[in-house]
């Protein structure tokens, strides 16, 4: 199977998956009481939210810099080839 | 350095990502939506990370644009929340956040890996940087 029919195939199965998902909300009887319920819901998994918010943070903030940046460059400044070289070293 | 602690940071944030979605705001949608999110986000990160220690750093280029794609999610999901808010309300707009946070920005990313300019596409350009430079990821 070739990689575009590969890319399609998952990105077909996603698209489905949400379109259910989305109509099952609607489905069920009941929407969801109002957002700010959900904020004792956050409260009562701190260690889960600040693990998310946290790491999620530090990710984002350090995505431009990684070996992937958008770009290319990556590896090729010496200052991320030497974190290259350490890594796949 | 970052990659490696970026690796962690984005490990754990799907770990409490996916402990969150169980109770996401908007219902199943976003159960569904936020919880596979979590899943592809540490799987690329997975995917990348062993890439590069088998020193395959094309894909790991690669795996590690789309987890950069689905970092990127926490951007888009409140970029997309005013403006379907003001469309469709905030509940209906809520609901399918979930997913328009991060399945965009993932095609997004499909597109220019496999975009051709000048008949070559990303993945290929990026195939060629290492090859022309493989100095660059010789061990110190």
């Amino acid at each position: 199977m070739t990689m575009m029919l590969k890319t399609t195939r998952v990105v077909g199965a996603v698209l489905a998956l949400a379109v259910v998902a989305y109509a099952l909300t609607y489905l069920r009887p009941g929407m969801p009481s109002g957002f700010a319920d959900q904020l004792h819901v956050y409260r009562s998994r701190q260690l889960w939210f600040l693990l998310h918010i946290g790491g999620g943070a530090v990710a984002l903030a350090l995505a431009p810099s990684s070996c992937g940046r958008v770009g290319g460059r990556g590896c090729r400044t010496p200052r991320t080839a030497r974190s290259c070289a350490a890594f796949t070293g | 350095m970052s990659g490696r602690v970026s690796a962690v940071a984005v490990l754990a944030a799907a770990a409490g990502g996916l402990a969150l979605a169980w109770t996401a705001y908007g219902g199943p949608s976003n159960t569904v939506g936020f919880g596979t999110l979590a899943l592809a986000w540490a799987w690329c990160v997975v995917v990348a990370v062993r890439a590069a220690r088998r020193g395959d750093l094309v894909r790991h280029r690669a795996w590690a644009l789309r987890a950069a794609a689905l970092t990127f999610a926490a951007v888009t999901l409140r970029l997309w929340l005013p403006v379907l808010s003001a469309v469709v309300g905030f509940d209906a707009a809520y609901a399918g956040i979930g997913w328009l946070c991060w399945v965009p920005n993932l095609v997004f990313v499909e597109w220019w890996l496999r975009r051709a300019p000048a008949g070559r596409s990303a993945a290929q350009h990026l195939e060629r940087d290492v090859r022309r430079e493989p100095t660059a990821v010789a061990p110190d």
